[in-house]
């Protein structure tokens, strides 16, 4: 008997939208990498954007203070750490988070599933399992579009720090992620679970971004997995492994809730 | 059936005081069932009755609120994945992952019990002629059906635990089930089935339990619900419909004629009727499936009109 077969079910369904994710990101990623030839040492420019009201940088997780686009580490932080592509790894593991058990449940698989000698905790951590390993192969490919293509570029991010980034990225994803699949847990509702989830999602970027701008924010901010992983410009200067432990913490917590909570439900139908 | 009961091993499925609520008012309250190893065990009721409701409860797909559900033997909640090894299950609305065909859907599932959980899979599809090649998204809902029955069946599990098997199944096909639920039992092997008809079940099940707003209504023998159960006999004669040689015939409730029209209410067999109305020119003769609130309520009449 093969292992995790729950697991193996949910990764061979995503499998064509998982691709689909991954190329969007790496083609993203790719175009961005493409422009920076033509920034590098354009020093107006970049005067030009601290230029810009502060709010509007913040907004997009860029830190005015020690900004300048013609370095490679700033030049990725900015465009691509801080705002789109997490952004979009939240929202990948959130509709995955949300489709893979709630969804199930809305299209009534898990009544067929659970009838089986599965018990219902091992289904929520293969679950939890797949969005790791979903998570972590968008990151992946990130990562190495950033490293290979920069070397097209001559642009050469400290590996290490890229590295550091990137496993904050896909923690990051699987914080939201989780709390999808813990809402669907409770609810059996694929709505309740992706609403509930983008709203914590938004919630907290918000907490991070704004804490830079409203004084009364900032004892908050640690409240917020995105300070932790693109708090201080984590390119130039890596993240702290004490920080990566926190997001992996916050990622843990909801799951570990999906799993108690999917055990008292009623499933619906 | 006994309160009392007799030793765990002789039952299959025992509840004792089963209270499950679900949604607004489709919940059981107290239900005591006792299904026999080896029966075919009947569960009727309309739609909305509560017989989803217990099955689900007795898969552990819902937990009871009170009251205790034994099942071979085993807590329904407590053993779960113990007893899911040892059964069957086809939901009333089964759904499937629409890309995986036949084939590779039943392997995926054997493949959640493990050993042996597909020994029975190939000689069931021929005999359902499942088609196993094509992706499930492509299937009929009759064919959809096919593989939900092969699934609950080809482990040979000691207790099948069936919703409303038959939806969507073709009279051959609801034959062939009916056949493969008498091979079972015949192996010492138990069915528990429901369905909102008795004309579904009367040919196969050894008792019926009937299931009314959530509580147990009836518990009897197909026969002696066969006898009670009121039927609506229709007649088309060539001539002017002879009312008076119906109306003093056992069994008939009820005659209304209306020209070469007869209708009638008959209960228990309609052999009777069938043979008055042979003596006549017969141009059409139609006998509707017993209606199961009929049946239900001639209980509380104590069988009379």
């Amino acid at each position: 008997m093969r292992s995790l077969p729950i697991a193996r079910r949910a990764l061979a369904d995503r499998r064509r939208s998982l691709v689909i994710w991954a190329v969007g990101i790496v083609a993203y990623t790719a175009m961005i990498l493409a422009v920076f030839p033509s920034l590098r040492g354009q020093t107006n420019l970049t005067d030009v954007m601290k230029n810009y009201p502060k709010p509007l940088l913040v907004m997009f997780g860029i830190d005015s203070e020690n900004f300048d686009l013609g370095s490679a580490t700033s030049f990725v932080n900015a465009y691509l750490y801080s705002a789109i592509i997490p952004m979009l790894v939240v929202v990948l593991c959130v509709l995955f988070g949300a489709d893979t058990l709630a969804g199930e449940e809305d299209r009534n698989l898990l009544d067929l599933v659970l009838s089986y000698p599965v018990r219902r905790r091992s289904v929520v951590l293969q679950k939890a399992l797949v969005l790791v390993i979903e998570a972590a192969a968008v990151g992946a490919a990130l990562f190495l579009t950033v490293w290979i293509g920069g070397l097209a570029v001559d642009l050469r991010p400290p590996l290490g720090n890229l590295a550091g980034a990137t496993v904050g990225l896909v923690a990051l994803g699987v914080v939201f992620g989780g709390v999808a699949l813990a809402v669907g847990a409770a609810t059996g509702s694929k709505a309740a679970a992706s609403g509930a989830a983008a709203a914590v999602a938004v919630a907290t970027y918000l907490i991070w971004s704004m804490a830079k701008l409203v004084s009364w924010l900032e004892p908050l901010r640690w409240i917020s997995p995105f300070w932790y992983t693109s708090g201080t410009n984590p390119i130039a200067n890596g993240v702290a492994p004490r920080d990566l432990a926190a997001v992996v913490v916050m990622a843990v917590v909801p799951i570990a809730a999906a799993v108690l909570l999917f055990e008292r439900r009623d499933l619906r139908r | 059936m006994t309160a009392q009961g007799g030793p765990a091993v002789t039952d299959a499925i025992r509840t004792r005081g089963l209270t499950t609520s679900y949604g607004a008012n489709r919940g059981i309250v107290d239900l005591d069932l006792d299904v026999r190893s080896g029966e075919v065990y009947g569960f009727l009721g309309p739609n909305g009755a509560g017989k989803t409701t217990t099955i689900r409860t007795l898969v552990d797909l819902l937990r009871a609120s009170a009251g205790t559900a034994t099942v071979l033997g085993l807590d329904a909640h407590r053993d779960s994945v113990a007893l899911h090894r040892r059964i069957g299950y086809l939901a009333g609305d089964l759904a499937l992952y629409e890309r995986l065909t036949g084939r590779e859907h039943l392997a995926w599932l054997a493949g959640l019990r493990g050993e042996g959980a597909m020994v029975e899979l190939n000689a069931l599809a021929d005999r359902f002629s499942a088609e196993l090649d094509r992706p499930i998204r492509h299937l009929s809902k009759g064919n959809r059906q096919k593989i939900g029955l092969v699934q609950a069946f080809m482990h040979r599990p000691e207790l099948v635990i069936l919703d409303e098997p038959t939806s969507g199944l073709d009279p051959l096909m609801q034959e062939e089930f009916l056949d493969l639920v008498r091979e079972v039992v015949a192996e010492g092997r138990t069915v528990f089935l429901s369905s909102h008809s008795l004309d579904e079940v009367q040919h196969v099940a050894d008792r019926v339990g009937i299931i009314r707003e959530g509580t147990l209504a009836a518990v009897e023998s197909v026969e002696t619900l066969r006898e009670r159960a009121i039927r609506q006999v229709r007649i088309v004669f060539c001539g002017p419909a002879p009312v008076d040689e119906f109306a003093s015939l056992p069994g008939v409730r009820e005659v209304v004629a209306e020209g070469a029209r007869l209708r009638l209410a008959v209960a228990g067999g309609i052999d009777a009727v069938v043979k008055a109305a042979a003596r006549h020119d017969v141009v059409d003769l139609l006998s509707e499936p017993a209606d199961l609130d009929e049946i239900f309520l001639t209980f509380y009449r104590g069988g009379e009109p």
